[in-house]
């Protein structure tokens, strides 16, 4: 067993700082392992597949019972004309565009990180949402079912649905919920606003 | 989490995509647009007619060679994702303690909290050091701030009583646990 002096575990040294700042990227953004990895597989195979076959119906080679298309076939639809042709290249410059949009969007998770001393930590929207709105409703005097909130990235949007002939605190709720928002601390502003909806 | 590089990833979806798009632009230019290629069809005639080896370029053995290399690549690239996982949290000298040592040590500092229905961790190495990612399930409509505040504390608490100085990650989840576990209520 090791004891830390409380004092010496804040003062991280910015290497630390900087390991715990990359761990906590990681985890904002998806990865695109399995993205990547299929592009490359599809890629492949679209680029080994015509010249194998060209080559396969050259070395008269066949497999049993399977109808491979020959030299004659790869070669009609590589050069074909008219509707196909287009047809082909559209779906190749689709694959394309979604590909670039992989590579270039954010890749965003629904998370959040808060401000901890010495550690990293994530926080799931849907956590985050369900925490403010159990707050927000107690603030309004209202059942944990009466009040819904959606977290984006820098705002916290608290609904609260009165039951028929009441109304609910909404003002309350906002504050509490920017108490709550206050206490664990995201990086990066969180607005909280709340609204009464009305049947 | 895994040591996979993600600027790699990237890079290789933008270079794919890249070339999936010229490749499409060039089949559907050439049969609806034939003027529009006309400033750049000298270039790409000259890149058939190019013979690196002295012999004519035979298109079926060039793609069949480039496809498989691109398959050589696609198979390293899928092998090698997601390494870096490890059961040993803490390595010193001939002294490691395993990943349920850890999450024991660290229910233990997290004590009996209402809200915390489950603690599982997943130590990883990347280089030399060993890192942690701790998952918290918690209740759903749980009092967050307090149980970040003590799950951050217990976190802390175990590297210092494991004596090791491995980032940790604290990732609060809710998730398919949260959403069957029964309401505990005073009725």
């Amino acid at each position: 067993m090791i004891e830390t002096d409380p004092a010496e575990r804040t003062a991280l040294p910015t290497r630390d700082a900087r390991a715990l700042r990359r761990l906590e990227r990681r985890e904002l953004h998806r990865s695109r392992s399995l993205s990547a990895s299929v592009a490359l597989w599809a890629t492949a195979l679209a680029l080994a597949a015509p010249g194998a076959l060209v080559l396969a119906d050259r070395a008269g080679l066949a497999i049993p019972g399977v109808q491979l298309p020959g030299a004659d076939a790869v070669a009609s639809l590589a050069g074909a004309a008219g509707p196909v042709g287009i047809a082909i290249g559209g779906a190749a410059a689709a694959i394309g565009l979604v590909l670039l949009v992989l590579a270039l969007a954010p890749g965003r998770r629904q998370r959040h990180a808060l401000k901890r001393d010495g550690i990293a930590v994530i926080v799931d929207d849907r956590v985050l949402a369900n925490a403010i709105s159990r707050t927000a409703a107690r603030a309004a005097r209202a059942t944990p079912d009466r009040a819904r909130t959606v977290v984006g990235r820098g705002s916290a949007a608290i609904t609260l649905r009165p039951a028929t002939g009441f109304r609910l605190d909404a003002a309350a709720a906002r504050e509490a919920g920017t108490t709550l928002v206050e206490h664990l601390r995201p990086r990066g502003a969180m607005r909280v606003v709340a609204k009464e909806e009305r049947a | 989490m895994s040591r996979s590089s993600r600027p790699l990833n990237r890079i290789l979806l933008l270079v794919l995509g890249i070339a999936w798009l010229a490749a499409g632009a060039w089949l559907v230019l050439r049969q609806a647009l034939p003027d529009a290629l006309a400033p750049v069809q000298p270039a790409l005639d000259a890149a058939a007619a190019l013979q690196p080896l002295g012999i004519p370029l035979d298109w079926a053995i060039a793609s069949a060679a480039a496809g498989g290399a691109l398959l050589v690549l696609a198979i390293v690239h899928t092998a090698t994702r997601g390494r870096g996982r490890t059961g040993d949290a803490a390595v010193a000298g001939s002294v490691v303690v395993d990943r349920a040592a850890v999450r024991d040590v660290l229910r233990q500092e997290l004590g009996d909290h209402p809200d915390v229905l489950d603690v599982s961790v997943q130590p990883w190495r990347r280089r030399r050091a060993a890192a942690w990612r701790v998952v918290v399930h918690t209740r759903t409509g749980a009092a967050l701030d307090r149980v970040v505040d003590r799950a951050a504390e217990a976190a802390r608490a175990t590297r210092d009583a494991l004596g090791t100085d491995a980032p940790i990650l604290v990732h609060i989840a809710g998730g398919l646990r949260a959403a069957v576990a029964s309401d505990r209520r005073a009725a």
